[in-house]
C-alpha cells in the first residue's frame, strides 16, 4: 500500500548567480514498512529532496517549482505550517548526519525526548518520562533511567546518534527519513546504528528512507533504491537487480569505482571528471560528460526515465544495447 | 572560464550592499569636509568677533557663531579634521600594535598567558575611565590623547586578532607549510595575517568610531584637548552653557559626530556582512 | 627492504585542560602511547583505527609535524627525534603530508601556483624556476597549466586534493603521509585520486604512510597494514595476511564491520548481529591490560590485568594479543 508518493518534484534555490535547480522531476512511491535508498553524492539533490519531504526546505532562498509529495492521502505541498508541524513526528520523522548538532547542547536527553511526546500529545509529565525511558532501552541506551539526565556532550558519537533516534521514534512515525545516518561514526559503530534501524522497522513497521552517497549502506539495508544524479533520478529499482544488472553508466560506475575486500585489481576503476556545479551542468544527459558510452545523441536532451520492467527504470538513451 | 579574484568579487559585493553604501557616504562627507578644511573653512576657527556672537545660521554664517563670535562652520570643520587625525592615527597604532601582540600571543602560546591577562586588566576599566586616567598623568594635548586611546583600545584589537590566529595556527594549509619547512614569520606573513585581515577590517571601522566618540567626551569633559582647539567635544562643552538661547552651538557638533558614528557603524555592518564567511556560506 | 622511517616507543599525550587557567596539570590524553613502527623504502604502510585511535596524530609525529612526548624517530636511520628548526628544514624536504580536507588544505588567498611553488621558495628556489616546476607539477597530477593562476574556491574538491598533492610532491619528498586523502571526497571521485597516487609511486618511487578508516581503499593501496585501537598498533602484517588471517579480535571485528558489497550478502536473524558492541572507550583513562578487553569478544581475565607485547604471528606478522600463544624467535 502506497504511504508516500512524490511526482515530478521540482525545486530550485536563489544563488548569486541566478536561480539554479536543485532537483527536477524527481518521482517515487514508498509503500508501508519499505525501506527505500536514496544514493547520491554532492549535488545530486538528494537531502533537498528529504527536507522537501520534510517541509524544512529554506523558503526563500528555495523555491519549488512544481510537483507534488502525496504523503497517506494528503498533499503536503498545500498543507499550512501548522498542520505541518503537526505531521512531522506522529507522521514523518528524520535523522540527520551530525548528531552533536542536531541536538540541543543546553538540555538534557531526556528533556528533549519529553518534549518531543508533549508537543504531539496530551500527557502526563509521569507518562512521557516512562515512555521516554522505554525509548531509549528500545534504541540500546545502557540504564537508561539514569541517562535521562545527561546533557549531548556526555555521550559518544553513536550514543548521540542512538537518542536521535529516540526522538525520531517517540512518536511513532509512520515515515522515517534518515540523512546520511552513519556516514559521521565508525565502521563498528555504523553497523550497529544500520541494524538498529532495521529492528525498529520491523518492531513499528515504518517506512524508511535511507539517504546516503555509500553502496555498502544501500547494500545492506535498502529494498528499492533511488540513484541521483545532478539533480535527477538516472535509475531506480529493486536493491538485488540494481546491484546485478545496473542499466545506468553512473550507476555502474559507482558500483565499479569502490574497492571491495573480495577482490584485487591493480588500477581501480575510476570515473573520470568532476561533479558537475549546478549552474554548470552539461547539456543533455547531466552525466555526458563523464561518461565512457557518451555518444552526440546523448548531449542532445534529457533522456527519459525508461521503464525496464520490474520496477527498473533507467535515464540513459543507451542502455539497452549497452547491457549486452 | 571566468576568473573572479576573491577581491573583486568582495568589491562587487559591497557595491551591492546598501546600508554600507549609505555608511560610506555618510563617513566620506565628514572625511572630505576634513581634508578640504582649508579650501571650505578659509576663516580662522578662533578668530574671535565679539560684535557677531550668538548668531543663528544664516547665509553669512552658515552654522552660526559661538559666544565670542568665531564661525562654528569653520570651528565644526576644523574639529572634523581634528577627530579625523585622531581617529585615523588611533586605528593605525590600533591595527599595527594590536596585529603584533595578537599574533604573538595566539601563535606563541606561551606567550598567550602573559599577554592576555595584561590585556584583561586593561580592559577591565571603563574605556572612558581608563582614557581619563592616562590623560591625567600625560596631560591633555592632542597627542596624548592618542596615546590614551590606542592604550584603551589596543587590547580589545589584539584579542580579535588573537581568536582569529589561533584558529588558522590549526589549519591545515598552515601545517602544510610547517611540513615544507617554512619559518614562524613566513608562516604568520603569508600564511595566518593575510587570513585574519577580514576580522580585524571590520573592528578597525568600529574602533574608528569608538576613538571619535571618545576623544569627543574626553573633550567634553575637559581632559582631552586644550580649549580653544577646535574639537568636537569642546565646543559642545562650550556649548552646554548657552543650550536654550543658542542650541546650534551644541547640536551641530553633535549631528557631525552622530554622521561619523553612524557612518561608521554602517560601514563596519556591511564589510561584516560581505567578509564574514559564516554568513558568505548562507548567501 | 631497509626501514625508511621508524617509531620507537613513540608517544604522543595531551594536556586535557580540566578546570581553568587557575589548576595546573590536568588530565593527559594518551593519543600515541608507545608505538613500534617502521615504514620500509618504497613501501605503502597501510594504518587503520578508528576516530580517536591516533592515527592521524602518529602520522603527525613521524615527520616532525608535532613535538612528541616520548621515543624516538628514525628518518633514514638517523635520529630526527629532537632536531631543532633549522637542522630539520633539510629533512623537511624528504618527507610530506598530503591532508583529508581539500578545503582547509589550500590558502584561500593564495593562488594555485603560489601554493604549489611555495615549499621551493621557502627552501631558497629562484622564483622563475620554482614558478616552471609548478607546470610541470600541474601536468604530473593531471591538472591543466591554467590552473596555475586561479585560487582554491574555484575548484572541486578532488580537484583540490590534486592541488594538495602537487605541493606537496613539488619537493621531491621519499616518504608521503597521505592522512585520510580520500575520505572527504565524493565516491565517484575517490578511486582517481587514489590511482593518481599509486601512479605517482611508481614514478617517483615514493614511499607512503597511508592513514585510512576505508579497509577496502587501505587494502587496494597497502604493502603492509598497521591496526590501531586507543593509541597502539594492535597488529601489523602483510596485507594479504592480515585480511585473510586477522589474528587480533579487534581486527577481526573491523572486518566484520565493513558493509556488505551486495546484497545477497545480507544476514538474518542472530547472524546480523554487528560483531562489536558498545563503544571506543576514552584516550584520557584507556582501559587497564589490553585496551580492547571491554569490547572483546573472547576477553579473559588476564587481559584487564596485563598489557600484551607485541609477539609473532606468522611470517611478517605481528600482533598484541594473549589469545596468540608467545611463539620462541
Amino acid at each position: 500500500m502506497t504511504l508516500l508518493s512524490v511526482e515530478h518534484l521540482t525545486t530550485a534555490f536563489r544563488t548569486e548567480r541566478g536561480e539554479v535547480t536543485a532537483i527536477e522531476d524527481i518521482s517515487f512511491t514508498l509503500d508501508r514498512g519499505e525501506v527505500m535508498g536514496i544514493v547520491g553524492e554532492s549535488g545530486s539533490g538528494k537531502s533537498v529532496t528529504a527536507l522537501a519531504i520534510m517541509g524544512l526546505l529554506p523558503m526563500p532562498p528555495a523555491r519549488i517549482l512544481g510537483g507534488s509529495i502525496r504523503f497517506d492521502g494528503t498533499d503536503l505541498l498545500t498543507l499550512s505550517d501548522k498542520a505541518m508541524q503537526r505531521l512531522r513526528g506522529p507522521g514523518i520523522a528524520m535523522v540527520f548526519q551530525e548528531p552533536m548538532t542536531s541536538l540541543n547542547p543546553v538540555f538534557t536527553i531526556g528533556d528533549q525526548i519529553i518534549e518531543t511526546i508533549k508537543a504531539h500529545e496530551r500527557i502526563s509529565e509521569r507518562d512521557a518520562f516512562a515512555r521516554a525511558v522505554q525509548m531509549l532501552e528500545k534504541v540500546g541506551i545502557p540504564s537508561a533511567a539514569t541517562r535521562m539526565t545527561d546533557y549531548p556532550h556526555q555521550l559518544s558519537g553513536g550514543q548521540r546518534q542512538r537518542v536521535m533516534l529516540a526522538i525520531a521514534l517517540v512518536c511513532r512515525p509512520r515515515l522515517l527519513i534518515a540523512d546520511e545516518p552513519t556516514t559521521a561514526l565508525d565502521v563498528t559503530i555504523q553497523a550497529q546504528i544500520l541494524d538498529l534501524i532495521l529492528d525498529l522497522r520491523d518492531e513499528f513497521g515504518m517506512a524508511v528512507i535511507i539517504i546516503t552517497h555509500n553502496m555498502g549502506v544501500i547494500a545492506e539495508t535498502a529494498d528499492r533504491v533511488l540513484v541521483t544524479y545532478a539533480g535527477r533520478v538516472v535509475e531506480q529499482a529493486p536493491v538485488n537487480r540494481l546491484f546485478d544488472e545496473p542499466l545506468h553508466p553512473y550507476t555502474s560506475g559507482l558500483l565499479a569505482c569502490v574497492p571491495t575486500l573480495e577482490q584485487e585489481q591493480d588500477r581501480l576503476l575510476a570515473i573520470p571528471g568532476n561533479l558537475p556545479e549546478p549552474a554548470r551542468r552539461p547539456p543533455g544527459c547531466r552525466f555526458s560528460d563523464r561518461c565512457e558510452h557518451a555518444v552526440a545523441a546523448c548531449r542532445d536532451g534529457l533522456p527519459p526515465l525508461d521503464d525496464f520492467g520490474a520496477g527498473h527504470r533507467a535515464a540513459c538513451i543507451r542502455a539497452l544495447e549497452l547491457r549486452r | 572560464m571566468s576568473r573572479p579574484r576573491r577581491s573583486l568579487g568582495v568589491l562587487r559585493r559591497l557595491l551591492h550592499h546598501r546600508l554600507f553604501l549609505l555608511g560610506a557616504a555618510l563617513f566620506g562627507i565628514i572625511l572630505a569636509a576634513a581634508l578640504l578644511a582649508p579650501l571650505i573653512a578659509q576663516v580662522d576657527p578662533n578668530k574671535l568677533s565679539m560684535r557677531n556672537k550668538f548668531q543663528p545660521p544664516s547665509m553669512n554664517y552658515v552654522f552660526g557663531t559661538d559666544n565670542f563670535g568665531r564661525s562654528l562652520w569653520s570651528r565644526v570643520i576644523w574639529g572634523a579634521q581634528l577627530s579625523m587625525f585622531i581617529g585615523g592615527a588611533v586605528v593605525a597604532i590600533n591595527a599595527v600594535a594590536g596585529t603584533a601582540i595578537g599574533a604573538i600571543a595566539g601563535y606563541f602560546r606561551p606567550l598567550d598567558n602573559m599577554l592576555m591577562r595584561i590585556n584583561d586588566a586593561l580592559m577591565a576599566f571603563p574605556a572612558v575611565l581608563l582614557a581619563i586616567a592616562v590623560t591625567a598623568v600625560l596631560g591633555p594635548s592632542v597627542n596624548d590623547v592618542i596615546i590614551a586611546l590606542a592604550i584603551v583600545y589596543t587590547p580589545r584589537t589584539a584579542r580579535i586578532v588573537r581568536s582569529s590566529v589561533i584558529v588558522l595556527r590549526e589549519m591545515e594549509y598552515v601545517q602544510a607549510a610547517r611540513a615544507a619547512g617554512a619559518g614562524d614569520w613566513r608562516i604568520l606573513r603569508r600564511h595566518i595575517l593575510p587570513n585574519a585581515m577580514a576580522p580585524l577590517l571590520v573592528q578597525l571601522s568600529f574602533l574608528f568610531a569608538y576613538a571619535v566618540l571618545t576623544e569627543a567626551t574626553l573633550s567634553f569633559l575637559g581632559v582631552g584637548a586644550v580649549p580653544p582647539t577646535p574639537t568636537w567635544g569642546n565646543i559642545m562643552a562650550e556649548g552646554r552653557q548657552y543650550m536654550t538661547d543658542a542650541p546650534w552651538i551644541i547640536t551641530i557638533p553633535g549631528a557631525a559626530l552622530m554622521i561619523t558614528v553612524l557612518g561608521l557603524n554602517l560601514l563596519g555592518d556591511g564589510l561584516r556582512d560581505v567578509l564574514d564567511p559564516r554568513l558568505r556560506i548562507q548567501q | 627492504m631497509t626501514a625508511l622511517v621508524q617509531a620507537v616507543g613513540l608517544t604522543k599525550h595531551f594536556e586535557v585542560e580540566s578546570g581553568g587557567w587557575l589548576s595546573r596539570g590536568g588530565t593527559v590524553l594518551r593519543a600515541v602511547d608507545g608505538v613500534d613502527l617502521s615504514v620500509e623504502a618504497g613501501e605503502t604502510l597501510g594504518l587503520v583505527g578508528e576516530s580517536g585511535c591516533g592515527k592521524s596524530t602518529l602520522g603527525r609525529l613521524l615527520i616532525r609535524l608535532m613535538p612528541s612526548t616520548a621515543g624516538d624517530i628514525l628518518f633514514d636511520g638517523r635520529n630526527i627525534t629532537a632536531l631543532g628548526a633549522k637542522a630539520l628544514r633539510p629533512v623537511r624536504r624528504s618527507m610530506q603530508i598530503v591532508f583529508q580536507d581539500p578545503f582547509g588544505a589550500l590558502n584561500p588567498r593564495m593562488s594555485v601556483e603560489d601554493i604549489i611553488m611555495e615549499p621551493l621558495l621557502i627552501h631558497g628556489t629562484r622564483a622563475a624556476a620554482a614558478r616552471s616546476a609548478v607546470g610541470e607539477m600541474l601536468d604530473k597530477v593531471g591538472l591543466p597549466r591554467a590552473a596555475a593562476e586561479r585560487f582554491p574556491h574555484e575548484f572541486s574538491g578532488g580537484q583540490r586534493q590534486r592541488i594538495g598533492i602537487a605541493r606537496a610532491l613539488v619537493l621531491h619528498p621519499k616518504f608521503v603521509v597521505c592522512d585520510e586523502p580520500v575520505s572527504a571526497l565524493d565516491v565517484s571521485v575517490q578511486a582517481q585520486i587514489v590511482n593518481l597516487l599509486t601512479d605517482l609511486q611508481a614514478e617517483l618511487g615514493l614511499t607512503y604512510l597511508f592513514i585510512a578508516h576505508d579497509l577496502g581503499v587501505v587494502k587496494h593501496i597497502s604493502t603492509r597494514v598497521a591496526v590501531m585501537y586507543l593509541g597502539k598498533v594492535v597488529e601489523i602484517a602483510e596485507k594479504r595476511d592480515l585480511y585473510a588471517r586477522p589474528l587480533h579480535p579487534y581486527t577481526q571485528a573491523l572486518l566484520k564491520s565493513v558493509p556488505i558489497t551486495h546484497p545477497s550478502q545480507r544476514k538474518r536473524g542472530a547472524e546480523r548481529k554487528p560483531p562489536l558492541s558498545g563503544d571506543i572507550p576514552s584516550a584520557i583513562a584507556p582501559p587497564s591490560g589490553c585496551r580492547f578487553h571491554t569490547r572483546c569478544p573472547h576477553v579473559m581475565p588476564v587481559c584487564s590485568q596485563q598489557e600484551p607485547a607485541m609477539r609473532p604471528g606468522g611470517a611478517a606478522h605481528a600482533v598484541a594479543c594473549h589469545l596468540i600463544e608467545p611463539t620462541p624467535g
